[in-house]
């Protein structure tokens, strides 16, 4: 009950959020509110209640053990259950989204004035989405959740966006980014498809469920598995993205409301992570092995051109959007690397990246609001006309670039640590792009808040609203910075399984708490 | 061959749909009253519906003469075809309220060609295969140029006629040619005999009836006429040309197929990859460029009939299911967009609402009308939730299993590029611009029938896509008779 209330909550919420707008204007964002905090209270809750340490694993198992589970039947005639299950890894996942979604909330209380209801609308159901994306374990009802989440999104973008630098539309974009996406989608469901039908021919069963999938590799010959495989990974790699396929993400990012970028970086790429996580690896590991060298390459590839460019750009959520093509670079490596460490850092990774990109996003929405310009030419000496924008957008600058203390440190030193005894070369490669790191946060700071500045006239500072949202956002950052070890507990397990079914090795332990 | 009651049984559908021809034309001479004689119309389906029904759920089958079969296949497209002629009798009705000069005629038009339809669907024998076609086509000349008062619609309605004429000469001629090396002219015969004889008369008569078919079903290259027909086609009219015309002929194509041993109908799976591929590409770029919905609508079902012919030419165990599935798909979401479409038009006004420009920030002034035209156009483009998703989706099931990777790459291609023309008719539905064209809807559109359907359609696409089940057991139940 609990999972499938997850799920609905955003979607029931959302609504009540479109036929709540006829009662006031407010009445949606509230509405909105109390439904992710209702999400966000009952991931919580499963956390304070579920036992998810590795302990509960068996260890050196394939099999995945699922903390909850719910199940229903759905189109029994094409063996498609409703199939919920939830494990540390999705919790994490589900966890950040109802954070974000609450941050995402916050940040448009005032942003958003056109069609409250209609936004909260969307707003929701991507999260509702998103979520169903984290918790669902049959393939048919993956892909479900993953192409529907692209509707509101679409939408969120189109109709509240703002233009873009370079004179293209939000029209332009949004669409650039369903068709994308979409069309990624349709070769993830080929693949969905071909792996149901292998399994079907060699077992006799028709069915989309995770468990029963888990083996049919082994009825594919290594060209046919390659296929699908890469049809898995190519879907995944348009939305995570990955370089050659990363185009949309600049113009959707800058393009977006400052919610619909705090949905898109800090929740929708996370998807995709998870969905390599899930199912690329596990269902495809001798192609995903095989394969594992290219798609590190791809990633080392992604880290240092995503940097270089986010260095040359003049809109700062285009910089933004660039870091992090970077980033995922960094999360690429670390799944391809396959090891343990890699693993449990990708997880702090993906964390944090979320948290300190939104961050960033909404600080640039509150510049928008104030300067109406993203441009970071026409900033310039913004340090002398707020009091406390400055200093937090120094701190989560400082975060992206991965400084001891926060959470992104922890995140790129376990992934760089752990994959350094995989592939050393390409390691130290990646590491030498932190440098680059510190140089387009730096040069974004002193762009923003240095130098000359425009006028002397003192801007609105920022509202209790906005602190709070950017506080916790970075107590947060802080928080697994310092003390990363209650969620590497949690996800340890998840971990584990997904660890020993990609490339098996003898099993230890480091860094489970005793 | 016993002629008794229980022979003809199967065929009362059909029957009633007669009878109900002449009823409304005998109520049109005793009183013009365009409800009523409307309500009659309406009132002979919704009997020949449930009698489908029933007879259905009895089991109620077998062949009727050598010309018709009646069968549970023959009743899934029977129930098909009713429903939607039922919608565009509603949709007729909202639409034909404000014409000024005589508007009860069309619902004649309407029976006889549903009654065509039917006959299509029965029919295995070339004889009663022309005769359907003939008995649909003919009566969708007028109903197509109807409102000949604007210019348009009798450039359509005349289009339609000299092109669809020719196709027919085509199929007669194809026959001819068939008949001339098997000497039958029953479906099952014709495969029977050319396993006896030899020569290539009935390989170019397949090959002329094929092209007669494609013609109507306007598949590239033989699509020309779809855009200007649907176009100048009254919006009701264009529903059910969209989707009973196209249902009843493909059922019959279908059931040609399978009577006809597999070996002599394996070549044409080469030309129907051509054509899917072709049709799919066609469809998806020209409409790229559309500002006028209808036009719009014309090419998508184009590209819809590729992807439909992808399961054909892919053939496996699959094939017919996702025939039953997509084609069901479409019909509601077809009428759903045609129906967002006539609710916003009348035939008193010059022309119909069709330009993109009528539909601009839609939302923001009849919600509920929107939000249809949304899930109709998310349905086209197979997005989950709406039943166009699980029509694509057995599309992909049907490509996957039999291997045909091109037919699929062709699929995701055409899909793709559909994207972008139903994203942009969706979203200029919801961009309010200041000082925008205030077109309306009926006021009242929700409480006319029309209206109803509409939502009730809605309602449908999204049940579907979300809960196929039932759907998928009741087409499972959809199998022809073979009579070997």
């Amino acid at each position: 009950m609990i999972l499938s209330a997850l799920i609905l909550i955003p979607f029931i919420g959302g609504l009540l959020c479109w036929l709540g707008e006829r009662l006031g204007v407010g009445i949606p964002r509230w509405i909105a509110l109390i439904s992710m905090l209702a999400v966000f209270g009952l991931g919580l809750m499963l956390w304070a209640q579920g036992d998810y340490s590795l302990a509960n694993q068996t260890i050196g198992s394939t099999t995945p053990r699922w903390q909850l589970e719910e199940r229903y039947t759905w189109i029994p005639h094409l063996g498609v259950s409703i199939h919920l299950a939830i494990d540390g890894l999705s919790l994490m996942m589900v966890l950040l989204t109802g954070l974000l979604g609450i941050m995402a909330i916050g940040c448009s209380w005032s942003e958003i004035q056109r069609h409250v209801g209609f936004f909260h609308l969307n707003l929701l159901w991507s999260l509702g989405g998103v979520i169903g994306v984290f918790l669902a374990l049959d393939m048919f009802l993956f892909f479900f959740f993953w192409e529907m989440m692209l509707v509101p999104v679409y939408f969120l973008i189109a109709l509240w966006g703002h233009a873009g630098s370079d004179g293209k539309s939000r029209i332009y974009a949004a669409t650039k980014f369903f068709i994308y996406t979409q069309v990624g989608g349709l070769l993830l469901l080929v693949g969905i498809l071909a792996l149901v039908l292998v399994n079907f021919q060699a077992t006799g069963t028709l069915s989309f469920d995770y468990a029963a999938l888990l083996g049919a590799h082994k009825y594919m010959r290594p060209e046919l598995e390659m296929a699908l495989m890469l049809c898995f990974f190519t879907a995944f790699a348009v939305k995570l993205p990955i370089v050659p396929f990363h185009s949309w993400l600049p113009d959707a990012h800058a393009q977006a409301p400052t919610a619909g970028s705090v949905d898109l970086a800090g929740i929708l790429l996370k998807t995709a992570a998870y969905g390599m996580l899930r199912f690329a690896l596990p269902l495809f590991p001798n192609a995903s092995q095989e394969f594992a060298p290219i798609a590190m390459g791809l990633g080392l590839f992604g880290i240092f051109y995503g940097a270089f460019l986010a260095f040359a750009q003049t809109d700062i959520k285009r910089l933004i959007a660039y870091t992090s093509v970077s980033h995922m670079g960094f999360v690429l490596l670390g799944i391809y690397a396959g090891n343990f460490l890699t693993l449990q850092g990708l997880v702090i990774q993906m964390l944090a990246h979320g948290l300190c990109a939104s961050g960033l996003f909404i600080i640039s929405g509150q510049l928008y609001e104030r300067l109406h310009t993203r441009d970071t030419r026409e900033m310039g000496g913004l340090w002398a006309r707020f009091t406390y924008l400055p200093p937090l957008l120094m701190f989560f600058a400082a975060a992206l670039l991965g400084i001891p203390g926060t959470a992104n440190f922890v995140g790129e030193f376990l992934i760089l640590l752990g994959a350094f005894k995989v592939v050393p070369i390409i390691t130290i490669i990646a590491t030498s792009s932190l440098v680059l790191g510190g140089v387009y946060s730096l040069v974004m700071i002193h762009r923003v808040l240095f130098g000359q500045p425009k006028s002397t006239e003192k801007l609105a500072d920022l509202s209790g609203r906005e602190l709070t949202i950017l506080l916790s956002l970075a107590a947060a950052l802080v928080f697994l910075g310092l003390y990363p070890q209650p969620v590497l507990n949690v996800s340890a397990g998840a971990m584990s399984v997904i660890q020993q079914s990609y490339a098996p090795v003898a099993v230890s332990v480091p860094l489970l708490a005793p | 061959m016993n002629l008794t009651f229980d022979t003809f049984l199967p065929l009362l559908p059909l029957g009633i749909i007669s009878l109900t021809t002449v009823a409304v034309m005998l109520a049109i001479a005793f009183v013009r009253n365009h409800w009523w004689n409307a309500t009659v119309a309406v009132i002979g389906l919704n009997i020949s519906l449930i009698t489908t029904v029933y007879l259905a759920i009895q089991g109620k089958t077998g062949a009727v003469t050598g010309l018709l079969i009646v069968d549970q296949y023959a009743y899934f497209y029977s129930i098909v075809i009713l429903v939607a002629a039922l919608a565009c009798c509603t949709l007729t009705h909202a639409f034909m309220e404000s014409y000024q000069n005589n508007k009860e005629e069309i619902y004649l038009l309407l029976l006889l060609a549903t009654a065509g339809a039917m006959v299509l669907v029965y029919s295995h024998h070339m004889a009663s295969f022309f005769i359907g076609l003939e008995l649909l086509s003919v009566p969708v000349y007028g109903m197509v140029a109807y409102t000949h008062e604007r210019g348009r619609s009798l450039e359509a309605g005349i289009k339609y006629l000299v092109l669809s004429a020719s196709a027919s000469a085509f199929m007669l001629f194809g026959m001819a040619l068939m008949y001339a090396q098997t000497g039958t002219l029953s479906f099952a015969g014709v495969g029977e005999q050319l396993a006896e004889t030899t020569g290539h008369l009935a390989t170019f008569g397949v090959a002329m009836i094929m092209i007669a078919v494609f013609f109507k079903l306007s598949l590239a290259p033989f699509h020309l006429w779809t855009p200007d027909v649907y176009q100048g086609a009254p919006a009701p009219v264009g529903a059910f040309l969209a989707t009973v015309s196209k249902v009843a002929v493909f059922a019959v194509l279908v059931r040609f197929l399978i009577e006809t041993p597999i070996q002599y109908t394996q070549p044409l799976q080469k030309i129907f990859a051509v054509v899917a591929v072709l049709s799919i590409i066609f469809g998806n770029l020209l409409a790229l460029t559309q500002t006028n919905i209808k036009r719009l609508l014309a090419y998508s079902s184009i590209a819809h009939f590729g992807y439909l012919l992808v399961a054909l030419a892919a053939g496996g165990g699959t094939a017919l299911e996702t025939i039953h599935v997509y084609l069901l798909t479409y019909v509601l979401t077809t009428l759903g967009a045609f129906g967002v479409i006539t609710l916003m038009s009348t035939a008193g006004d010059s022309e119909d609402a069709d330009s993109l420009q009528h539909y601009r920030g839609l939302f923001w002034r009849r919600p509920y009308l929107t939000a249809v035209m949304t899930v109709m156009m998310l349905s086209l483009a197979g997005i989950p939730l709406t039943a166009g998703f699980i029509g694509k989706f057995y599309v992909m099931l049907t490509g996957v299993n039999t291997g045909s990777w091109d037919l699929l790459a062709a699929v995701i291609i055409g899909s793709g590029i559909g994207l972008y023309y139903y994203l942009r008719v969706m979203v200029t539905l919801y961009m309010a611009t200041p000082g925008m064209q205030r077109h309306d809807a009926d006021a009242h559109w929700g409480e006319q029938a029309g209206g109803l359907m509409v939502v009730g359609v809605a309602g449908l696409v999204l049940l579907v896509g979300m809960y196929p089940q039932p759907v998928l057991e009741w087409i499972r139940l959809a199998k022809p008779l073979f009579l070997h």
